[in-house]
């Protein structure tokens, strides 16, 4: 071994030397680099798993919102039709009443004008019938004289023989 | 209804008198000229004249004919009567 230049107590010290060191790095680097990588590693998949979870939670709440505004749209769209329907038929329900309201007061019209025409009427009738008996009258008196009555006085008491009177 | 004392006390007069004595009963003829007593006489002929005393009134509006008044009782013969049932038919009509 010496004349290939190896010089066994050192090649012993350097094992041991090697040995120390294995010893040291395996106890004191190794394993807590190793203990600390598989810490890494364990925390690295909490927050995929726990960003996994937001993701889901994120799509389970976009689902929620665009269910509750698909209601609320739904919700929306039934109140306006029945907000139309409604005012559909108050507006029925105003175009009848004044629709009556204009027949009730078209037939009042017409029966004042109905009424009026009959007051008129019998005003000119009553006036006329007033004129002719003035006329009548102012026509009779001068064309009944003294003489005209003894001959209108015969007929009269024919009349009254025949003329029978009861009591009240 | 209460009817006034004088009225009723010449009311029932009056109704004593006409039951007593029905020939004092008075008449009035009324006419648009004066009456004769031929005309008079001829008026009394009638059924419901002959007891009574007939008093001549004139009244020139009634243009020709009688209106005779027995009491409640009137007969109208006049012209202006006639004119005015006709006049009254008219406005009824």
């Amino acid at each position: 071994m010496e004349a290939l230049g190896i010089d066994p107590k050192l090649l012993v010290a350097q094992l041991v030397n090697f040995a120390l060191f294995a010893y040291v790095f395996k106890r004191f680097m190794y394993k807590p680099f190793k203990t600390y990588l598989a810490k890494q590693q364990g925390e690295e998949q909490e927050r995929t798993r726990i960003l996994a979870d937001l993701v889901k939670k994120e799509e389970k709440i976009e689902m929620k919102q665009k269910e509750v505004l698909a209601e609320a749209r739904s919700q929306a769209l039934s109140i306006v039709k029945e907000a139309e329907a409604m005012a559909h038929a108050k507006k029925e329900d105003m175009l009848k009443a004044a629709q009556e309201e204009v027949t009730k007061l078209k037939q009042k019209a017409e029966k004042d004008i109905e009424d009026d025409r009959a007051q008129m009427h019998d005003d000119i009738r009553e006036k006329v019938v007033k004129t002719s008996e003035i006329l009548a009258s102012s026509a009779l008196r001068d064309f009944v004289d003294e003489k005209q009555h003894k001959g209108i006085l015969d007929k009269v008491f024919d009349k009254l023989q025949k003329t029978k009177v009861y009591e009240n | 209804m209460k009817i006034n004392a004088s009225l009723k006390a010449s009311l029932k007069k009056s109704l004593i008198q006409q039951i007593k004595n029905p020939g004092d009963r008075e008449v009035f003829v009324t006419s648009a000229y004066p009456l004769t007593k031929d005309e008079l006489s001829s008026i009394k002929k009638a059924d419901f004249l002959k007891s009574a005393q007939l008093v001549n009134t004139i009244d020139e509006t009634l243009i020709g004919g009688l209106v005779i008044t027995d009491g409640s009782r009137i007969v109208d013969l006049s012209i202006r009567g006639k004119m005015n049932d006709i006049i009254d038919s008219l406005l009824q009509s």
